[in-house]
């Protein structure tokens, strides 16, 4: 099998020829080693092109950001680049709100002021929210799929659900803890609008040409704990399932965090995927755990970056073997690598995803036998 | 209200994490000739404590830790200003921040929160710090501990840099070090040469109380 159909084919239960191995583009860079790679049978998922728009016809959104020193080819002095600071302010007919995010290890942007600072905030944020129109924009997805070919997956990335946006977007966890519980009725109205609001998205998503669709929602139960998993996660997933699901696409939810006490509650959900599952030692489930607990469910399982630091290659080796062995025979199992590992000691990142992959491929054979 | 009265609804505002009534119950015990510690001690710690209880039997997550820590600052930002000078609920010094390359603020600010309500002072140096800055805090400041977060696994190598330079500088010894964050691992701690991991939030407050219990490293 070729990489793409190897993980179709578990996202669809079907049985793959050998366990896939993936990785996100953002976190490979283009050459001779990635080309290596790729031939090595190592899968790349796209998530970085979308299949929409958005249009805020009666917001204004300002933006103020440095990026002149800012060299987005050398991954390795990130750190000394990211300094830099984006300042966003949403001048509505309600009133202004601003954030500032600064760029993360990996790209990302990551919020260091939220737009909610007061309760008054709310009612502005929810002009915001509401102001937003989706509409198909698929022409560049489109494209980027015919020229990725069998080498790798589109993988739709959709926003955080209302509730995480609400808690890592809007307002921060102190914030979100603080509301929650004092000003519940700001709070509860904000999640209706914006719960309202993204369920539009999802329709203009099962009507494009996405069939992976992955909601970034790095679930972890210590931070989205079972009681607010319940309430707010639960319903949401529901009815982003059966928009989806309507239209024949995968529909999967990255939990990268502690689950443990989410278990239960993710059995019961009707996502097809647990994707960036991280056992531990950063999660708290074991492989064989999740997957007794999720039947029926891909355990697209994200390979724990503390596992490289300050080890070596057969450490790697032993560990990529060992979750071989805990995932045996390999239904609905896929190892995806989902965080930035770096460089440990003098090893080459490249050097630890060739390891990664080529034990894959000797021990990874479908159904895996006792490794 | 009673000295009693007032106590309990100091202690009762912090578990059912009531703003308004933290308060209008701090203005009434100065009001009432009530010092500041005792109303701090014997009710917003008291509070505070039966909280800690109900997280670790799991009746409280970490959103009403979180709200219930921010309803004792709020009283303390009341409360903490008529201290008498003689008088400190200071238990020690720590300096904390999450490392260089990593904008993660949740757990830092978490056990912030709850070093401050056990009564640490806390030096709180934001996200994304570098080791000199580290360094300057610990030289200027002389905390008793430091600590370390990192939650994106390339910069776990930040906090074995700045226990280097703590080294290089001669600022190790007088120090106890710290660290934490979703990928660290107590295996990871021993590497870098921390002196302990804190696997979670209300685990490093306990392991930095009995410190302070114990006395300090010299």
């Amino acid at each position: 099998m070729k990489p793409r159909e190897r993980i179709m084919a578990v996202l669809r239960h079907e049985e793959p020829d050998f366990a896939p191995v993936t990785i996100y583009t953002s976190l490979l860079s283009r050459g001779h080693g990635e080309r290596h790679l790729r031939n090595m049978g190592l899968c790349l998922v796209e998530m970085g092109v979308s299949v929409y728009g958005i249009k805020t016809p009666k917001v204004k959104v300002q933006t103020v950001q440095d990026l002149a020193s800012f060299n987005i080819d050398d991954r390795y002095s990130c750190i000394a680049k990211q300094k830099q600071t984006i300042e966003r302010t949403y001048v509505t007919p309600v009133g202004n709100l601003s954030e500032k995010y600064k760029w993360n290890y990996t790209l990302f942007e990551w919020p260091v002021e939220w737009p909610i600072k007061t309760p008054q905030d709310y009612e502005i944020a929810k002009h915001v929210i509401d102001d937003t129109e989706y509409f198909l924009d698929e022409e560049e997805y489109v494209k980027t799929e015919r020229i990725l070919g069998d080498d790798g997956i589109m993988a739709l990335g959709t926003p955080r659900s209302p509730l995480q946006s609400m808690l890592l977007e809007l307002m921060g966890y102190e914030r979100f803890s603080i509301d929650y519980h004092t000003y519940t009725q700001e709070f509860e109205d904000l999640y209706r609008v914006f719960r309202k609001k993204q369920l539009e998205l999802y329709k203009v998503v099962a009507d494009s040409a996405a069939e992976v669709v992955l909601l970034g929602d790095n679930i972890n139960g210590i931070v989205t704990n079972p009681k607010l998993y319940e309430k707010y996660c639960m319903p949401f997933y529901e009815d982003v399932a059966r928009v989806l699901h309507n239209k024949g696409k995968i529909f999967g939810v990255h939990c990268d965090g502690k689950l443990n006490c989410l278990k239960r509650l993710i059995e019961k959900t009707q996502m097809d995927v647990i994707e960036g599952f991280t056992p531990p030692p950063i999660g708290d489930v074991s492989i064989q755990d999740a997957r007794a607990a999720w039947k029926g469910k891909t355990l697209w399982t994200n390979f724990p970056a503390t596992l490289a630091m300050e080890t070596g290659l057969d450490r790697i080796r032993q560990e990529t073997i060992g979750i071989l062995r805990e995932a045996a025979p390999g239904d609905d199992f896929a190892l995806g690598l989902t965080e930035d590992l770096g460089d440990i000691k003098s090893i080459h990142y490249e050097e630890i995803l060739k390891t990664i992959t080529e034990t894959i491929m000797n021990h990874g054979k479908y159904p895996i036998g006792r490794v | 209200m009673q000295e009693e009265e007032i106590l309990d609804a100091l202690r009762d505002a912090i578990v059912t994490i009531d703003l308004a009534k933290v308060r209008e119950v701090s203005e009434e015990a100065l009001a009432e000739g009530i010092p500041a510690l005792r109303a701090i001690n014997d009710g917003m710690i008291q509070g505070m404590q039966t909280v800690g209880e109900k997280f670790q039997t799991g009746e409280y997550f970490l959103t009403e830790l979180i709200a219930a820590g921010a309803v004792m600052e709020e009283g303390l930002k009341i409360l903490e200003p008529h201290i008498k000078k003689d008088e400190s609920r200071k238990i020690g010094t720590i300096v904390l921040g999450t490392v260089e390359g990593d904008l993660h603020s949740i757990g830092k600010d978490i056990v912030r929160m709850l070093l401050r309500s056990a009564g640490f002072e806390v030096i709180d140096l934001g996200v994304d710090v570098p080791a000199q800055k580290f360094i300057e805090a610990v030289r200027i400041r002389k905390p008793g501990i430091l600590g370390m977060s990192a939650l994106i696994t390339p910069t776990m190598p930040e906090m074995k840099k700045v226990i280097g330079e703590l080294e290089k500088n001669g600022l190790k010894l007088s120090l106890r070090i710290i660290v934490g964050g979703a990928p660290v691992t107590e295996e990871y701690a021993q590497t870098v040469g921390a002196d302990a991991y804190g696997s979670d939030a209300m685990a490093g407050v306990n392991i930095c109380k009995e410190w302070v219990t114990r006395g300090s490293r010299q």
